[in-house]
């Protein structure tokens, strides 16, 4: 009976149509209210489709880098975690793309910026930012998918062989020249190590970048030398969060039991952990610019956490994404109830994407009143639809529980 | 300790077979069960049901002391010595957090430790006379305490969970 239970997951997964009916609804409902939204109102629709692009690609991001780390680190504990991680690379190839259209946004996020600051000089040009983020995203893709590439050819292509599969669409790609299970598997083994070190090298650079980019520059005074490693922290404890979401949701609702409550409650260790970082980071910040006192730094912080309508917001990104999973996740019982996780997971997300809606839309907005209506809610949900959809393509190709290779399960 | 007999130990390969010895010996209703084993695992704990560890109490006692005494030091000296820096108030807060914080884990760290030493009669002067090197190498090891005359009933028993070796304690 065990064996039943294990086998679910061993092979690609049945993702129910209305799922992805649902998703491709949401899809829709997000492509209309932002193309209404860009004749309604441009300004509000380039600003929270810049929120989303970097809330949900970091999100994808952050649990591949996670998978590199669990990678580089020759960690056991969980391979169906470290599976769902990597599938979040799905998502990755569509980010890419849905950053170029922030091209036709860049002299709403920048023209004011040069207007009112004109000593910023070519290095925050628009189109020199709109180049070096093209680049980065992409490389950062390429790694990533390649790096889940290597994972998986061992697989696909030993289940390809002995006939356990049938040839789906991406096989031929991840099979090609397949030359046995044993190369391979070293193959696949060498191919991580290098990638997984790729992955990890460019990270913090690429992610750096995008928050100095696409973020501090809004601004046209503030600057902040610890803004980019503030903000690839907060992705990767993102990526930490929306991963326990996806482990929590497979094992629930799509009955994968390889995944158990020991690997919440290790995941729970890890969020925890990276919640304390997190904080360090915040307060890091803040406590250099209110020692500073420079009015060139201090106004971003009074703007955020002492201004209406965004001081609110502020606050309760610090409660959600800080405050109420440290309580939480200090109990060891907690960490392994899956409904608790994926509470706390989605608390932890919904804080982040707050929180990148209030580094972001102040800059911005410089109207009466909170701009946040149907046309945010629709875009994110269209987002949201986009990062279902390509993660239920992953689970619908792929083997959650990894059946063969260097980290199928021991046990 | 004065006991009348150490008991017996039995020495097991696997961890599996291990746990199967405690289930069945805490089945037969002995309860001082003592394991020898050269890695930690949960697994272990669980079969023996030991209550939680006090040491969280020592933890969470000197974190709150040591996040009291950090706030104490930093509120008194200030305003033992007000001096004006940066054109900042006397009592400002955010640098104090970080005083706290440090005080509060070093605290939080060396009670951890105490009570951990403390809890585990640690640092151990005598050896325990059921101790084996193999339980330091390759091997789990099981103390049962009992009297003489259970020792054919549990001798039994931990041969028949799989060990690979039974001997009286201490010998």
């Amino acid at each position: 009976m065990q064996d039943a239970s294990e086998k679910r997951g061993a092979t690609p997964l049945p993702i129910p149509p209305r799922l992805i009916w649902a998703a491709l609804g949401l899809l829709a409902v997000g492509g209309a209210a932002f193309l209404v939204g860009l004749l309604v109102d441009a300004a509000r629709a380039w600003q929270i489709y810049l929120v989303n692009f970097l809330f949900w690609g970091g999100l994808a991001q952050g649990g591949v880098v996670f998978a590199a780390v669990y990678h580089v680190v020759g960690a056991r504990w969980g391979p169906p975690i470290r599976r769902l991680a990597e599938g979040m690379a799905a998502f990755l190839p569509v980010s890419f793309v849905l950053f170029f259209p922030l091209y036709f946004g860049l002299d709403l996020f920048f023209g004011r910026v040069h207007e009112l600051n004109p000593q910023r000089g070519g290095w925050f040009d628009p189109r020199f930012i709109f180049v070096r983020g093209g680049l980065g995203l992409g490389s950062m893709t390429v790694l990533s998918v390649l790096f889940a590439y290597y994972s998986l050819r061992p697989e696909v292509g030993l289940a390809l062989e002995r006939g356990l599969r049938p040839r789906r669409w991406l096989d031929g790609w991840l099979a090609e020249d397949w030359q046995g299970d044993l190369v391979e598997r070293q193959r696949g083994q060498r191919g991580m190590d290098v990638l997984a070190a790729g992955v990890l090298l460019a990270y913090p650079i690429t992610y750096s970048f995008m928050a100095f980019d696409l973020i501090m520059a809004l601004d046209p005074f503030w600057y902040s030398s610890l803004f980019g490693g503030y903000f690839f922290l907060s992705t990767f404890y993102l990526g930490l969060a929306g991963l326990a979401v996806a482990a929590v949701l497979t094992r629930q609702c799509l009955g994968v039991q390889a995944i158990t409550p020991g690997h919440f409650a290790d995941l729970g260790k890890l969020l925890l952990g990276f919640n304390l970082t997190y904080v360090a980071m915040v307060w890091s910040q803040y406590v250099v610019i209110w020692y500073g006192n420079l009015p060139e730094e201090t106004h971003f912080v009074v703007l955020r956490l002492w201004e209406r309508p965004w001081a609110p917001l502020s606050w309760s990104v610090l409660v959600a994404t800080v405050l109420i999973p440290f309580l939480v996740f200090l109990s060891q019982r907690a960490k392994q109830v899956p409904w608790i996780m994926l509470a706390l997971g989605v608390l932890i997300a919904a804080g982040l994407w707050l929180e990148r809606y209030v580094l972001v839309v102040p800059s911005l907005w410089h109207q009466e009143g909170l701009p946040f209506g149907w046309l945010e809610a629709g875009v994110t949900a269209g987002f949201l639809g986009a990062g279902a959809l390509s993660y239920a393509f992953f689970l619908q190709n792929f083997a959650v529980v990894p059946s063969s290779g260097p980290h199928s399960p021991r046990s | 300790m004065p006991e009348p007999s150490a008991g017996l130990v039995g020495s097991f390969r696997h961890l599996d077979s291990l746990l199967e010895a405690i289930e069945r010996l805490q089945q037969a209703g002995h309860r001082n069960l003592r394991t020898l084993s050269p890695v930690p695992h949960h697994a272990i704990d669980e079969a023996l049901e030991k209550p939680a560890s006090p040491v969280r109490y020592f933890t969470l006692i000197g974190c709150l002391l040591g996040g009291i005494t950090g706030l104490v030091l930093t509120i008194a000296t200030s305003l033992h010595y007000p001096l004006i820096t940066g054109g900042k108030p006397i009592l400002s807060i955010p640098p104090f957090l970080i005083i706290v914080f440090e005080l509060t884990i070093l605290f939080g760290g060396l009670l951890t430790l105490g009570g951990m030493l403390l809890n585990a009669r640690l640092p151990r002067v005598h050896i325990l006379p059921a101790y084996d090197p193999r339980f330091s190498e390759d091997r789990f090891g099981l103390w049962v305490r009992c009297e003489a005359k259970d020792f054919d009933a549990v001798g039994q028993l931990l041969r028949s969970a799989g060990a690979e070796e039974v001997h009286r304690a201490g010998e």
